[in-house]
């Protein structure tokens, strides 16, 4: 047991939670670090971060509060701004995977203090919060969801780390009839397209109900590929309005931890046709 | 066109076309009865080279020409995308299970289709750049000298010279082969490190030397081929003659592919640079160089590129030209290549237009040698600058042709599209 998980009751903390090993937690907010602001939400639930990218997209890691040795929350939920870079760092400080933390927070206009341990050793982190803004609401809801399918994320690795980086757009087609998964791009060195059949070992779920392409920008969804990299499975559904949502299920020893990725589409000029 | 290959094939496919993405910045695809070849040359026409893939390489090979086209369903593409399609030749086994390659008659793209692991298809559409062959013309039958040698020796062999060595000089006597970086001029020699290194004909599995001589040419498009002979493990056949005569090297796999690879070679200089070795006796030949040491001194960094550039023309040159030839059948080709023939062959030696000027210019003044001396005459240092008259019409050179008269085109009486006005309509 670490000397941080002696925790004092005396000082008046909004938000307070020990954990033995930082490692899943560096997992999962690197995996979400693909830009520098993060806003934290600590509820009863655990901890949720969220990432946003030019109101477009939107990745949310979920920190489970069983993951957690303590975990003491003093409201219904504590928001907060962090620079996610800086967070990453000091939690990398020690480089190991067996460092413990300590993390506070006493409220608006404090900083978060993170003490970090390792064999002794002890790091004491303050990270300035901000303002925290409000995030993007996308209203993704099951109900809309038109297509959805499961697949063992090896599969769309592959698939992402070939993705023509000179394609602007990104088309991605679900269909209950072939060719069911299409992926396309067009760059400069010509169009690719890559088909992934329903009955691919790769797919565990295939609930698609009707046909639907969006496009999306590429650099919208190739930062979702830091997600995929960590992940063992990822859920791909699409709404009705073309939303893609990304779901990675990412295992963390007794723990199955997620992060959300969803990406808006682009205003279809044939749509506005209909 | 469309052909099947098989998993293990598709990566001696993806090595032949990371080769050849060394070589040249275009890919010609030309695919023909019982073969699919695939060629580049690089940009300044001194290397060459073409892989072969007969019908047992493939599952599947259908070579359909339709009786209305007459010409060969053959494109161009940008090696780029290619090599984008053939990303990692070393994974790519791991996951492709045949690989599929269609080719329309009027088609606008190459298409590629790769079934992996898992039912997954990936489709790669290349755009067709132009339809156009490449075809070089060698001969590596009727050469003295020949060698056949374990990729992997060479490979050992080259590793010895610098990264930014450009040039490799080959030496060989029937009792040894010596491999040297070569050195423009003095000047160069003094700041390279200079690596030589010599081998035993016994560590060769062939070695025949009819005539002693020294070959300098590219290492970089040198390397590609060792990468490739290295990567499927086969012997490197090399054939040559001298300087300034194509090298031909030769790894083939009989009978389901053969590729060759094609380079220039310098033109043996008239001093006796190439001895490296022997820098002690240096000072005893300098009086002698001294005349055409300071004229090459004065137009180096010129003449350089020139020469360079003028040796392959002339290796290419020389191997089209068989004794009996003139410049007669060429500038036929030439000629009817400019007004537009519908013969898009393009043989290498076509596409080096500066030493068919040059050879025009020579006959138009009624200079009786043949190119091969004026070639040679430019390439030897300390040869006077071409006179501005001789420059001007080899800069100029359109301006001193025929005047292009639409009737001597082949078919221009052949009507192929109606003209649209609809004139003739109204006076019906």
């Amino acid at each position: 047991m670490s000397v941080l998980s002696q925790h004092d009751d005396v000082e008046d903390f909004l938000f307070e939670a020990y954990i033995d090993s930082v490692k899943h937690i560096l997992t999962l907010l690197k995996a979400v670090n693909f830009k520098d602001n993060a806003t934290c939400f600590a509820t009863n639930k655990g901890l949720k971060v969220t990432v946003e990218d030019s109101k477009c997209v939107q990745a949310s890691s979920f920190i489970q509060r069983e993951m957690f040795q303590h975990y003491k929350l003093n409201d219904v939920q504590v928001t907060f701004k962090v620079n996610i870079s800086i967070l990453v760092e000091c939690l990398n400080i020690f480089g190991g995977s067996a460092t413990a933390l300590k993390v506070c927070y006493q409220g608006y206009g404090f900083p978060l203090r993170m003490l970090l341990e390792e064999g002794g050793v002890i790091t004491d982190c303050s990270i300035k919060t901000s303002e925290s803004e409000e995030i993007l609401d996308f209203n993704f809801s099951a109900a809309n969801v038109l297509n959805k399918i499961i697949l063992r994320s090896e599969c769309l690795k592959e698939v992402f780390a070939e993705l023509d980086s000179s394609s602007d757009l990104i088309e991605i087609l679900l269909s209950p009839d072939p060719p069911y998964f299409r992926i396309t791009t067009a760059g400069t060195a010509g169009d690719t397209k890559i088909d992934i059949p329903k009955n691919s070992g790769m797919i565990e779920t295939f609930q698609c109900t009707t046909l639907a392409t969006s496009r999306y920008r590429l650099s919208h969804v190739k930062p979702s590929a830091k997600s995929l990299a960590v992940s063992q499975k990822v859920s791909i559904r699409t709404d009705d309005r073309g939303l893609l949502c990304f779901q990675y299920m990412i295992p963390a020893d007794n723990h199955t931890c997620f992060i959300e990725y969803c990406c808006t589409p682009i205003a279809d000029i044939d749509d506005y046709d209909e | 066109m469309k052909c099947v290959i098989p998993g293990p094939n598709v990566k001696v496919l993806a090595r032949a076309i990371h080769a050849l993405c060394r070589i040249g910045d275009e890919l010609y695809v030309e695919p023909e009865p019982a073969k699919l070849s695939f060629r580049a040359v690089s940009a300044s026409k001194s290397a060459y080279a073409s892989f072969s893939f007969s019908e047992s390489f493939f599952s599947y090979y259908n070579y359909e020409q339709t009786k209305s086209q007459e010409e060969d369903v053959t494109c161009k593409v940008s090696m780029k995308s290619c090599v984008a399609v053939f990303r990692s030749p070393t994974h790519l086994d791991k996951q492709v299970e045949a690989c599929q390659i269609r080719l329309e008659p009027d088609g606008v793209k190459l298409i590629f289709e790769f079934h992996c692991h898992h039912g997954i298809i990936k489709t790669h559409y290349l755009p067709i750049i132009e339809c156009e062959t490449l075809e070089a013309v060698y001969s590596k039958d009727m050469v003295p000298n020949r060698l056949v040698v374990q990729p992997k020796l060479l490979t050992f062999a080259v590793m010895n010279f610098q990264a930014n060595t450009l040039e490799l000089t080959l030496v060989v006597t029937p009792q040894k082969m010596q491999l040297r970086n070569y050195a423009e001029d003095e000047n160069e020699m003094k700041k390279t490190v200079r690596t030589e290194l010599c081998l035993e004909p016994g560590e060769f599995d062939h070695y025949s030397i009819g005539v002693d001589t020294s070959v300098t040419f590219c290492l970089r498009e040198f390397r590609a081929l060792l990468l490739f002979a290295e990567a499927v493990n086969l012997p490197v056949a090399a054939s040559f003659e001298t300087g300034g005569r194509p090298i031909v090297f030769v790894v083939k796999n009989a009978p389901t592919f053969e590729s060759n690879f094609v380079f220039a070679t310098l033109m043996p200089m008239a001093n006796n640079q190439l001895n490296t070795s022997q820098q002690s006796y240096e000072t005893v030949p300098h009086t002698s160089r001294a005349k055409t040491g300071t004229s090459t001194k004065n137009c180096d960094t010129a003449h350089t590129a020139c020469k360079r550039i003028l040796s392959p023309i002339h290796a290419t040159e020389n191997s089209i030209h068989t004794p009996a030839a003139v410049s007669g059948p060429s500038r036929r080709c030439n000629s009817s290549k400019e007004h537009g023939s519908q013969s898009m062959t393009e043989n290498v030696s076509e596409l080096l237009p500066r030493l068919r000027m040059q050879e025009d210019c020579v006959q138009d003044n009624g200079n009786t040698r043949d190119a091969e001396n004026t070639a040679g005459e430019d390439a030897v240092p300390g040869t006077p600058p071409l006179p501005a008259a001789k420059k001007a019409r080899y800069i100029f050179s359109r301006c001193f042709e025929a005047t292009f008269n639409s009737q001597m085109l082949p078919g221009y009486d052949e009507v192929l599209a109606e003209d649209s006005d609809d004139e003739s309509n109204k006076r019906t």
